[in-house]
């Protein structure tokens, strides 16, 4: 439906309902050597797949939400959503976010100024249905209509005409993974309003009161968590098992001789990975361990169970899974005697343990956490370990997580480290606080179900792709090897997909990693050519 | 002449050349050490360094001195080791450590470098590599783990006894993590664990785990295959070798690489190794 | 007819009032929630690049600083000169801009109405007041007229914006329009001055049509503009201060503190499997759920 035949608030409600697919010819072009790159479509479910789950108003499917077999299946979902956005907006199930909430839902003028900056918007060529404000005025109509004394007057004088089906229901659920988080539509608003967190909250109403999330959050996400202990299944003997041939190879590697130390009681720091280092970026691991052991930290991991897996992504979509979560890391902190927790490179487990968990864990429970960043910072700047940045010369570009950078104002101490190290650093521009999501927030770089990873190259990280292009135009022939520096577990997990999906390796030379990678690179303590420029 | 130059004293003037001409007169050690770690001048940082007596006055330029000239200035002035000695304890940059030993002699200062773990590797390795004593050297490979440390030491040992009885004392603490892959197995798909070896290629137990993957066979052994395929071509000759012992029953499917192998390989031993595993394919194709 | 002004002027101050003043006690009561900080907060001093005390080594032991002048910085700029619009939503802005700085003046010169009413009442005084109103009431008009001709135009625009909203920008054209010719009209003040004092003593405010026009139409505006979005003039004193630059760490003992431990013991409702319904919060976040069924692919 092309967006000069939206006249009037109805015509929302009929996009929601009928708008079907994106087509590649409307994604954001992108530059040299892409110029003829032809984008396929996002594969359509199969027809199967179209009988068991319902799919979003753009043809994809983040949720596998079951398509309801009998009408009175729909009217009672139809009935748990409304009692859900009743509870949404009561302080005793949700004081965690009542205020922002309200403000958000009461506030925003329309003006549109936050529409430009969302990246997914501006990737898929101003699609309706990913402006940011698109599914919040559909939440607002329905507030208004169905909460709101009097909802049925003048409705369509108000805007709020809207007949609730459960077809606006699973579109709305479905669109709400369609937003990462990113919040930089809030950071535009004049008002203050947060279209990111109206986005969160519909996820969490979805999934507190009707059980519908993306499974790879919810069911083998923080589910698995805490029955296993990390999100991949790991247990503490599994992560231990590990850890010793991290060391071993550590030893062959570099000639250094590290022992990663579990358990120690009143370490200085509680080192805090996302478990999915460990299975698909293991150096990551490793280069923490050579770090802190060559500059003499008194360091410790936990075995405890979830003490080796920082992540929380009850942080994207459920208040009650991200608090079991956040609590029992701060327990295995108490318990060791932990004089702070250290947050390795993942953006989202910053924001879990520092600012959020703040005011969710209980005081007794409290233990200072600080982020690897600060440290590497520290060690690096003040020469706690020896580097030699002649290591490191080959371009490199800094991506700025979005928790790190605009949700927690942390923002130099990875430059001053990567200005350091990397003598052909260069920004991406914008940056910092200001910085573009990879695409793969709020979760979605677990996302791996039916259509939605296509999705997610196409259209969520379009932008940031083009982006990394943009930043090493001076050097993009594929002879040229060049680094992006991702210090997070989720992006880097988005990155590996764009890169596979559009081929950087071979078209670019580009390669991705963390921060400590390239601190160790750079280290003179290790055998040259701790970083491995293949991508596999 | 600016209003807020009048105000200021004349080490903080504005033009380095009156800064200099101040440097000169100060009687002031920590205004000179301040100039010598902070001003933009070089000749201004350089002049302070100059006026410099005291060790102590030295070593704090030479470690919280903004720029490196200034601070290889102050190391080339300190002349008592063991402050150079504290300089690389608290500042591992390169080229101040190599600095720093340019002016060490004394043996005793160079062990106690050696033999503490708060000097990096690097600083500990050129220690040894200076000292003259053998039975210093026996007591190093006896009684330090690092491998790193252990070759420099062993490399410096002229006489073989000494060389022999540090290798035996100093065993190998390391259990190996083979034992686990069973426990491994049990938790993951073996996709899972190929992949995770994989990345470890560097590890003789990775490597020995991907032989493991290989013999289940299915989607996980063919992936195990491949990653040891790409193994063969390892900068370690040793790692090599390892692949070659785990990829012997996918042998016939690999003969190809193998040949091509057997002229390449850099090291001696293992092209014999291939050509072995090679005669063993002709053979069994023969009968 | 005068009488029937008095009392819709009264009634509509009083409902303006009380209706702000319900709606910002709402917000204020609200309980203490999670930090939704967002950068760069405005109060963190020498930190152009949007950074926080969480890039301090320790930061847990170093004292806070804030730089209040930030906060103040920022918020002239956005109130004054609009600076997010300008920035991202240029087209917008040349109507939105004249528009506020129109409802700004109209307000200072209401407020002058009401000194001037109490006794100031000099010709230059009230002199001021008529170019306030003036210019005032017809950038207001001008505005207004612009936002409504782009928001029912643009087709970004158009869906967002509703019949009510249409209808709320030509009352605010009206009420620019009426305002600035009451404003220039020769004696147009003094007679607003006296009409204010009488109102004051709760008297019948004895107006012109034209005036009495102005005044029954600005009545209008305050008594629904409670129940509109336009309380973002109060509510983004909120979004900023107890949301966005909230970045407090809590101490323990404090009054935060103690409001979060009163919120963990709030009963939890919510119907999905994984949350056990009707116990308390903190419950709730100590008991681990049951596992579910894969849904398969």
């Amino acid at each position: 439906m092309p967006l000069s035949q939206l006249k009037s608030p109805e015509d929302l409600e009929r996009f929601l309902l009928e708008n079907e697919g994106i087509a590649p010819r409307d994604l954001v072009p992108l530059p040299f050597p892409y110029q003829d790159w032809k984008d396929d479509p996002i594969p359509e479910l199969t027809e199967d797949q179209r009988g068991r789950f319902e799919v979003g108003p753009d043809g994809v499917s983040a949720m596998r939400v079951p398509v309801p077999t009998t009408e009175e299946e729909r009217d009672k979902l139809v009935a748990g959503f409304l009692d859900g956005l009743r509870k949404l907006l009561t302080k005793e199930n949700n004081w965690t976010f009542l205020q922002p909430l309200m403000l958000s839902l009461e506030n925003c003028v329309k003006c549109q100024t936050c529409a430009e900056l969302c990246p997914i918007y501006t990737a898929s060529g101003h699609a309706e249905i990913y402006r940011p404000t698109f599914r919040p005025e559909i939440l607002r109509k329905i507030v208004s209509r169905y909460l709101k004394p009097g909802g049925g007057i003048f409705p369509k004088l108000r805007g709020t005409d809207i007949e609730l089906t459960w077809d606006h229901i699973v579109r709305l659920a479905e669109l709400s993974y369609r937003c990462t988080l990113c919040r930089r539509c809030a950071q535009a608003c004049p008002v203050g309003v947060d279209n990111a967190l109206i986005t969160r909250e519909i996820r969490k109403l979805f999934s507190q009161e009707l059980g519908l999330n993306m499974p790879e959050l919810h069911d083998v996400g923080t589910i698995k968590q805490l029955d296993t202990g990390s999100s991949t299944g790991m247990n503490p003997a599994g992560v231990k098992d590990i850890v010793e041939f991290a060391e071993d190879d550590i030893r062959e590697k570099t000639g250094l001789d590290i022992k990663i130390p579990f358990d120690v009681k009143d370490a200085d720091y509680l080192v805090m990975h996302n478990a999915g280092e460990f299975l698909s970026w293991p150096e990551n691991l490793q280069a923490f361990a050579i770090i802190l052991s060559v500059a003499g930290v008194k360091w410790t991991m936990a075995s405890d169970l979830l003490g080796y897996d920082s992540v929380n992504y009850g942080l994207f979509y459920d208040d009650v899974q991200y608090s079991r979560i956040a609590i029992k890391h701060f327990e295995v902190a108490k318990n060791l005697n932990a004089k702070r927790m250290l947050v390795g490179e993942c953006g989202h487990a910053h924001k879990a343990l520092m600012p959020i968990a703040d005011r969710v864990v209980p005081m007794e429970l409290h233990v200072p956490v600080e982020s690897a960043l600060v440290l590497l910072e520290d060690l690096v700047v003040n020469e706690k370990i020896m580097l030699d940045p002649s290591r490191n010369e080959f371009p490199v570009t800094l991506h700025d997580p979005c928790n790190l950078t605009r949700s927690m104002g942390i923002v130099e101490p990875q430059r001053n480290i990567v200005r350091a190290i990397c003598p052909q650093f260069r920004e991406m521009e914008p940056h910092g606080v200001n910085n573009l999501c990879c695409g793969g927030g709020s979760g979605f770089a677990v996302g791996q179900s039916l259509n939605f990873p296509a999705w997610r190259t196409r259209v969520s990280g379009r932008l940031k792709y083009r982006q990394l292009l943009e930043a090493f135009d001076d050097c993009i022939e594929p002879e040229t090897k060049k680094y992006v520096c991702a210090p997070c577990s989720n992006c880097k997990g988005q990155m590996r997909d764009l890169f596979t999906y559009y081929e950087a390796w071979d078209r670019c030379g580009m390669l991705y990693g963390g921060l400590v990678e390239l601190v160790v690179n750079a280290m003179v303590d290790v055998r040259e050519g701790f970083l491995e420029w293949n991508f596999n | 002449m600016s209003l807020s130059n009048l105000l200021r004293r004349r080490h903080q003037h504005s033009d380095p050349a009156v800064r200099l001409r101040a440097v000169a007169a100060l009687e002031d050690e920590s205004v000179l050490v301040q100039l010598a770690c902070e001003d933009p001048d070089l000749e201004v940082r350089h002049r302070a360094v100059e006026r410099l007596k005291a060790n102590g006055m030295l070593r704090k330029v030479a470690i919280e001195g903004r720029h490196l000239d200034a601070r290889l200035k102050a190391v080339a002035q300190i002349d008592d080791p063991r402050v150079l000695a504290d300089i690389m304890r608290e500042r591992k940059n390169p080229a101040l450590m190599m600095a720093c030993f340019e002016h060490i002699q004394d043996q005793d200062v160079l062990e106690s470098i050696a033999r503490d773990s708060s000097y990096n590797v690097t600083a500990r390795r050129i220690a040894i590599n200076m000292f003259a004593d053998q039975n210093l050297l026996a007591d190093i490979l006896k009684t330090v783990r690092s491998p790193a440390l252990r070759e420099a030491a062993r490399g410096r040992l002229v006489d073989p006894e000494l060389r022999e009885t540090g290798e035996s004392t100093a065993g190998d603490e390391h259990a190996g993590p083979d034992r686990h892959m069973d426990r491994m197995l049990e938790t993951y798909e073996p996709e899972v664990v190929a992949e995770m070896l994989g990345a470890f290629r560097d590890s003789p137990a990775a490597v020995r785990g991907l032989g493991v993957i290989l013999a289940r066979g299915g989607e996980a052994g063919e992936r195990a295959e491949e990653i040891l395929g790409r193994i063969l071509r390892h900068a370690a000759s040793e790692i090599r070798l390892e692949a070659l012992r785990q990829l012997r029953p996918a042998a016939p499917r690999i003969a190809d690489d193998l040949r091509s192998l057997a002229e390449s390989d850099p090291d001696p031993q293992v092209r014999a190794a291939v050509r072995e595993v090679i005669n063993e394919i002709d053979k069994q194709q023969g009968e | 007819m005068d009488t029937v002004l008095l009392w819709w002027i009264w009634l509509a101050a009083a409902l303006f009032v009380f209706g702000c003043g319900w709606r910002a006690l709402n917000y204020i009561r609200a309980p203490e929630h999670v930090r939704w900080d967002l950068y760069p907060v405005a109060h963190e001093p020498g930190r152009d690049h949007g950074g926080s005390y969480l890039e301090q080594k320790d930061w847990w032991t170093q004292p806070r600083e804030k730089s209040h002048w930030g906060e103040v910085e920022f918020m002239f700029e956005e109130i004054v000169l609009l600076r997010g619009v300008r920035v991202n939503n240029r087209k917008l802005w040349w109507g939105s801009l004249p528009f506020h700085w129109g409802l700004y003046l109209l307000v200072l010169t209401s407020m002058g109405l009401l000194v001037a009413a109490l006794g100031l009442s000099s010709r230059l005084w009230l002199g001021l007041l008529a170019l306030s109103g003036g210019v005032g009431g017809l950038l207001t008009a001008v505005g207004a007229a612009m936002l409504l001709i782009v928001r029912s135009q643009d087709p970004r625009l158009r869906p967002y914006t509703t019949p009510l909203d249409r209808l709320n920008l030509a009352l605010l054209v009206a009420l620019g329009g009426l305002s600035a010719a009451a404003a220039v009209v020769p004696g147009g003040m003094a007679e607003a001055a006296a009409a204010v004092g009488r109102l004051l003593r709760l008297r019948a405010p004895e107006v012109s049509l034209l005036l009495g026009l102005q005044m029954a139409v600005a009545a209008l505006f305050i008594f629904y503009l409670p129940f509109t979005r336009m309380v973002h003039f109060f509510s983004k004193y909120f979004t900023y201060h107890a949301v966005r630059w909230d970045d407090r760490p809590v101490q323990a003992g404090s009054a935060l503190e103690r409001r979060l431990r009163g919120a963990l013991g709030f009963g939890v409702d919510w119907s999905a499997e994984h949350i056990q319904t009707g116990k308390s919060w903190a419950e709730v976040a100590t008991t681990m759920p049951e596992k579910p069924e894969d849904p398969g692919e």
